[in-house]
């Protein structure tokens, strides 16, 4: 993480002197700049549930509030050209997150080397491949919908891996095939409704296919991760476990340690593909998250879109789905009159992480220009009892819930 | 009279000069020194639309895109891949803001694009038929 760090801060300095060259030789063309940006603004009519692009942002749009913040952000990006096959890449995104930092702000920051035409090195700061859209999904103007399905990319917080990937690719069958390894560490914020949570993940070993024939597409990914801290509400709970006396809740030494996270393993996997037949496209991904962790449910989710071009417009539709499994307590010999408040706590920890809904999308894409798009979308949600770490809570409303949420974006290039 | 029939000779004139230019057809270009004598269309995608970013011969190359919202790179593009211009630069931002792909080289127009190629023996665009000189080698013609 250090030493990503150190490329991160390694590369910018590379920029600015590059930007110096570049201010004193107008001709100069091997350094670009360019940028994306969104304006979104959100409704959604819930008293209880409250919206959120996903789990790393701290605020939530209940009904009757107009939210500007979930989706609205700004991208820079400076690629330097340093040789015709080494070059660098900086990327900084201002966005409304929990624990602002120029760390946190930078989501690209590498060098590569092109070996040859088949192989290419990147080591620094990189997006994470660990689904589909994962590597842009900030990038709006570059897909049709307004967002990226909140059942699968609601989930993963995780903007940017410091380390290390290597891409190999190769013509074949009349197409184009890649593959990627990658490794690396991570580290962001996942909020609850009432706190913060920093997540540290390392030993990061991904693996990225694809085959891609220009009007179809499929993708297989797989990554495995471990968890590098225990976060506060683990150690918290874990905590108040191991003060209760055994009369009250004997070996609770063995429940207390399940409840660890630190060092447990988290697996992604992912395939989709995608079809595009004349103004038609479809697209679908089926993923699925495991843990070793007691705390980290299975997460089977997924969607399938249709859309439709007519001229600068896109007609389009989405079915997404999320299914974890519910945690129930049922401790043997725990006496829970007495513990209620703990059985409670420990329920709502080990819920955390489930997510049960579905979601019926309608929307539309305009491309008012070659550069600016806006996008309207309709969200109708149908949200599972136990509710979902999608949505903070206001309340303690645990209940099922269907809810409307509108979204519409301005995205652009520059 | 005389001066209406030859306002609209002219008229006539302009429309079938902006219809000709309008479907004249493109050819994708290399330097003269380039060994690729041709280029299949789909190799020809995989190379503008960022996939394999190579000649068949697998060597590296390096495309040269018109900036802005050219005529002829809509045409182009409208040619190569049935977009629009807007649904490219989409993709393209995607290629682009991943940190997957290099980004293109940009010529403000026709005549810098040109003597880029010339320069470097790797570099690949396309360009008006008309404007074809001997010092390029001609590896596909899109709208013939």
């Amino acid at each position: 993480m250090l030493l990503a760090q150190c490329l991160s801060l390694l590369c910018l300095s590379l920029f600015v002197v590059a930007t110096h060259v570049s201010a004193s030789d107008s001709g100069n063309e091997k350094l670009q700049f360019s940028g994306f940006a969104t304006l979104g603004a959100v409704v959604s009519d819930s008293d209880h549930h409250g919206y959120r692009k996903n789990v790393g942002s701290d605020g939530a749009v209940y009904s009757g509030e107009v939210d500007f913040k979930q989706h609205s952000l700004l991208g820079l990006q400076a690629d330097w050209s340093i040789s015709s096959n080494f070059d660098a890449v900086y990327q900084g995104v201002l966005r409304d997150l929990p624990e602002p930092s120029f760390d946190r702000y930078t989501t690209l920051a590498f060098l590569r080397y092109e070996v040859n035409t088949n192989w290419s090195v990147r080591l620094g700061r990189t997006a994470p491949d660990l689904f589909l859209l994962t590597e842009y999904r900030d990038v709006d103007f570059s897909y049709i919908w307004a967002t990226a399905p909140n059942e699968v990319y609601g989930i993963i917080p995780y903007r940017s891996i410091d380390g290390l990937d290597v891409t190999y690719q190769q013509r074949g069958l009349g197409g184009v095939f890649k593959t990627k390894f990658f490794t690396g560490a991570s580290e962001t914020e996942i909020s609850a409704s009432s706190v913060v949570e920093k997540i540290k993940i390392e030993d990061i070993i991904g693996i990225a296919l694809s085959f891609d024939h220009f009007n179809w597409i499929v993708h297989a990914k797989h990554t495995q991760v471990t968890i590098a801290n225990e976060p506060q509400s683990n150690a918290f709970v874990i905590d108040s476990i191991s003060q209760v006396p055994d009369f009250l809740w004997p070996n609770s030494q063995v429940f207390s340690e399940s409840l660890q996270m630190i060092e447990e393993d988290v697996e992604y996997s992912s395939v989709s593909g995608q079809y595009q037949l004349k103004n038609w496209l479809a697209s679908a991904e089926l993923s699925r998250i495991n843990s070793a962790s007691e705390v980290i449910p299975k997460i089977i989710s997924g969607y399938a879109a249709l859309s439709y071009q007519l001229d600068a417009h896109q007609f389009y539709g989405i079915y997404a789905f999320t299914d974890s499994k519910i945690y129930v307590f049922d401790q043997p010999g725990v006496n829970e009159v007495v513990l209620e408040e703990l059985v409670h706590g420990i329920t709502g920890l080990m819920n955390f992480y489930s997510a049960n809904q579905q979601t019926i999308s309608l929307g539309w894409r305009w491309d008012i220009t070659n550069v600016l798009a806006s996008s309207l979308q309709w969200n109708y949600t149908k949200i599972e009892e136990s509710g979902s770490v999608l949505w903070p809570n206001s309340t303690d409303h645990n209940e099922a819930e269907e809810i409307n949420t509108f979204l519409l974006t301005l995205s652009m290039v520059f | 009279m005389a001066k209406f029939n030859q306002t609209i000779a002219i008229l006539i004139l302009a429309l079938v000069s902006t219809s000709a230019q309008a479907e004249e057809p493109l050819a994708v270009v290399v330097n003269k020194a380039n060994p690729v004598n041709e280029i299949s269309r789909s190799e020809l995608i995989d190379l503008f639309m960022g996939k394999y970013v190579a000649f068949p011969n697998d060597v590296k190359a390096i495309p040269v895109e018109l900036k802005g919202e050219h005529d002829i790179k809509v045409e182009f593009y409208q040619n190569l891949v049935d977009m629009p211009l807007s649904r490219v630069n989409a993709y393209w931002s995607r290629l682009r803001f991943t940190g997957r792909k290099r980004t293109a080289v940009f010529k403000p127009n026709e005549e810098e694009l040109i003597a880029f190629i010339i320069a470097n023996e790797h570099a690949i665009g396309y360009v008006p038929q008309s404007l074809i000189t001997e010092d390029l080698k001609v590896v596909y013609i899109l709208n013939e």
